[in-house]
């Protein structure tokens, strides 16, 4: 705020003194908690799927291909903070899209990064089962000798352990979330100083593992069998393969898949404290320290269970591997920690993370249909809050179902991969790349008037940034589209990209039909920043 | 006068009178609500409201009420009954954990601002378990309080706290008197909120010493501001307070308030 000399009034006046017309409004989100929500949304839990996925890059780097991966996020990071230092509005990458582009770009965009929002916030609970409780369960039975263990931690892996994790997170934050999104910020707040906590542990249970002060293969060797670690490595054959830029490059889809999501904190813009800042700051710091740290945790894993090992025991058969539990990094964490309790505790920043992240999601889904809805572009209802905690009852509930479906489908059948989402994800990003880049030409006025006016030359930064995340964001959809390895491209996840599409493209239409009998003027409506 | 202004004075004049209507009838429903901001000075320092208006303090266009957060349904409906419509901007605050209400009449204008538990402004005020120190308005070193706390003084705020330690001694917990515990209990405790309020009394000190205000109002209101600097000085601190001023001004001090429109 400028100092405005005070005018007209008989007080005796001095320097420092200002105008102001009514009391105004602390908000209540802070830098640290859109970081926390970048950490739950990037779900560094997920390095367990990762991890398992190098096999199929022979010669990658795992960490060259994760620096890439957090190199690319934070050009895209560029684009989505600097976009809402303009835009800081509720519904995020929706209103940059619908005003910069067109509307029909920010309603079908919108609406597809919605609808696979929805399918992460299901199936990550079914991940919270198969990729955080049953690994920790089998590392539990393996150095407790008690096959009950192992055979929980199989179950919780199995149909009905994905079917009840997924129920678990739709239902706890469903309730969670219709108390206020400010509770679910504390809750998430103390969820990530917990992870914090539990990821130092497993550094230091990595790097005392890495520097033999703790022998993985000593206790490998105990709990599967002597020779059991030889025998993974010589079943699989050769996996030693010479450096390769290329397949670095093509690995880094996979942890692009967890870095980039950061940048969905968007949705909240609106609610955070000098949001002129703290989104750019919050999402950077998030890509930051967990690309640091999935490094971080990628090298050390190599050191501690040996990178032959890993490469090994992902690529052997289920029957030449000699534990009756899936060959994830974070079993063998336990195995290396020896100790039931360090188990537990390495586990917990697994845990916390793909509890929350699903709940990451439900939050980016409520608050775009709260904006359609804010836009004339859904049904009233939309936004209708409850009348206790305020909350978008409705928008909560018609998410909650949704993702429902989605644990149904992931936990029932096979149709559903774990990329599966990412290709109609790849779309709505690209869509905010092009915004950044046409934003300065296209909103001129708009451009020079707002804290973004940065130019190097004549060039303004934000295209120049959203120029190198456009060209990130392509090569990796591009990758999605051909690969096989990532799953991204079976049938039902291409089906659904384009089948979101055209409903996205029906429901624009009937509404703008709609809003125009109504005698909406919606181009006006479209040129203006959303009131809230 | 056009009719504007006109409309506006008289909206000034009702806004004193419906403010203590509605904590009457408010109170008449087991509803505790008390008057707080330059309502709350006006009603206070009943002495002094001809000077309010001569030294060109703004007419009051708002209501300010403090009230407790369990009640926030039972303030809904209170205030629709009475004919406000609640600002459907402030609606979706709750959710992110802002404590506050925000109604605007749609015949006379009158804009209703109700804070719950804790104004959290530049700093935060907890008075809930205060409300039933005094009626209709909160309490002086309440109202004090809540003037000390801004970090950008305007004209209006540097005439309410003339006038609020023109016409009251700053003393005891005794009706008419600040309460120079509470103020102490709050401002002790918190750095941040001791610095900016140490700012605001030097920027008031300076602003009475100004030709164009009645000489002895000035002393006196000079002598209030140097006693409350005094006792801010000499009382002791807690250990929050001690940490904090270790950091001192390298630190923002102050939370960060967005205009409403």
């Amino acid at each position: 705020m400028t100092a405005i000399p005070t005018v007209n009034t008989g007080v005796p006046t001095t320097t420092g003194i200002f105008t102001r017309a009514s009391s105004g409004l602390v908000r209540q989100v802070r830098t640290d908690d859109v970081m926390f929500y970048g950490w739950q949304q990037i779900a560094l839990g997920y390095i367990i799927f990762i991890v398992a996925a190098w096999q199929f890059y022979p010669g990658a780097s795992m960490e060259l291909a994760t620096l890439m991966a957090t190199v690319a996020g934070l050009f895209i990071a560029g684009c989505y903070g600097l976009l809402s230092m303009v835009y800081p509005r509720s519904g995020g990458d929706y209103v940059f899209m619908s005003r910069i582009l067109h509307p029909v770009a920010g309603i079908v965009l919108s609406m597809s990064l919605i609808f696979w929002q929805l399918f992460y916030t299901g199936v990550n609970g079914a991940f919270l089962s198969k990729f955080g409780i049953a690994p920790m369960l089998s590392s539990l039975g393996v150095e407790e000798h008690n096959s009950g263990l192992i055979s929980a931690g199989n179950w919780f892996a199995g149909k009905w352990g994905l079917f009840l994790g997924g129920v678990l997170v739709i239902g706890v934050f469903s309730i969670v979330q219709y108390r206020g999104a400010g509770v679910y910020f504390k809750i998430q707040r103390w969820a990530s100083y917990i992870t914090a906590v539990s990821l130092l542990v497993t550094f230091v249970t990595l790097i005392l593992a890495s520097t033999g002060v703790l022998d993985f293969h000593h206790n490998f060797d105990a709990a599967a069998g002597a020779g059991a670690y030889d025998n993974v490595i010589k079943a699989a054959g050769d996996t030693h393969h010479p450096f390769s830029l290329s397949q670095s490059a093509f690995f880094a889809a996979w942890p692009a898949f967890s870095l980039w999501f950061a940048v969905l904190s968007v949705s909240f813009a609106g609610e955070v404290k000098d949001g002129q800042r703290s989104q750019l700051r919050g999402m950077t710091l998030a890509i930051v320290t967990m690309g640091g740290a999935m490094m971080l945790l990628m090298f050390l894993y190599r050191m501690a269970f040996g990178s032959a090992f890993m490469l090994a025991s992902t690529e052997v058969t289920p029957d030449q591997f000699p534990l009756q539990a899936a060959p994830y990094v974070n079993l063998y964490t336990g195995i290396a920690g020896g100790n039931p309790l360090l188990t537990v505790v390495n586990s917990l920043w697994v845990l916390s993370l793909l509890f929350f992240v699903g709940a990451s999601s439900m939050i980016v889904a409520t608050r775009s249909m709260l904006a359609w809805s804010l836009d004339g572009m859904a049904p009233r209802w939309f936004s209708a809050v409850s009348a206790k905690f305020h909350t978008p009852t409705w928008a909560l509930a018609l998410s909650a179902a949704i993702a429902f479906v989605w644990v149904c489908l992931y936990a029932f059948t096979s149709s559903i991969l774990v990329l599966g989402g990412f290709l109609g994800q790849c779309i709505p990003f690209m869509g905010v790349c092009l915004a950044a880049i046409i934003f300065p030409f296209r909103r001129k006025r708009e451009f020079e008037s707002s804290p973004i006016a940065y130019r190097w030359g004549k060039v303004p930064v934000i295209s120049v940034i959203g120029v190198i995340a456009l060209v990130c964001v392509a090569f990796v959809f591009y990758r999605l589209l051909i690969d096989a390895a990532y799953g991204a491209n079976n049938h039902l996840s291409e089906v659904m990209t384009i089948a979101v599409a055209v409903f996205a493209l029906t429901w624009y239409a009937a509404f703008r039909i709609y809003r125009a009998r109504q005698g909406a003027d919606l181009k006006g409506q479209f040129s203006e920043i959303p009131v809230e | 006068m056009d009719v504007t202004d006109a409309a506006t004075l008289s909206r000034a004049e009702r806004i004193p009178g419906e403010a203590t209507r509605l904590v009457g009838t408010a109170a008449e429903q087991s509803l505790l609500l008390r008057i707080t901001g330059s309502v709350a000075v006006h009603l206070h320092c009943s002495r002094h409201n001809g000077l309010m208006r001569e030294l060109g303090r703004r007419p009051f266009y708002d209501i300010d009420f403090w009230g407790r957060d369990r009640d926030h349904q039972r303030i809904d409906a209170f205030f629709h009954a009475e004919g406000y419509l609640a600002d459907p901007a402030a609606l979706g605050l709750r959710e992110w954990g802002i404590k506050r209400q925000i109604f605007a009449h749609p015949e006379t204008g009158i804009k209703i601002d109700v804070f719950m538990d804790t104004l959290v402004m530049a700093h935060s005020i907890k008075f809930a378990d205060r409300l039933e120190l005094a009626e209709p308005c909160v309490s002086l070193a309440d109202l004090v309080l809540s003037k000390l706390q801004i970090h950008e003084m305007t004209a209006n705020d540097l005439i309410d706290l003339t006038v609020l330690l023109g016409e009251h001694r700053i003393g005891m917990q005794v009706a008419g008197q600040i309460d120079l515990e509470r103020i102490l209990d709050v401002l002790c405790d918190d750095w941040g909120f001791w610095y900016s309020a140490d700012l605001n009394l030097a920027l008031l000190h300076e602003s009475v010493q100004r030709p164009g205000l009645d000489p002895e109002l000035a002393a006196r209101v000079r002598t209030q501001i140097e006693t409350l600097r005094a006792h801010l000085a000499e009382a002791p601190k807690s250990r929050r307070w001690r940490m904090r001023a270790k950091v001192g001004t390298r630190k923002r001090w102050y939370q960060q308030v967005e205009e409403v429109t």
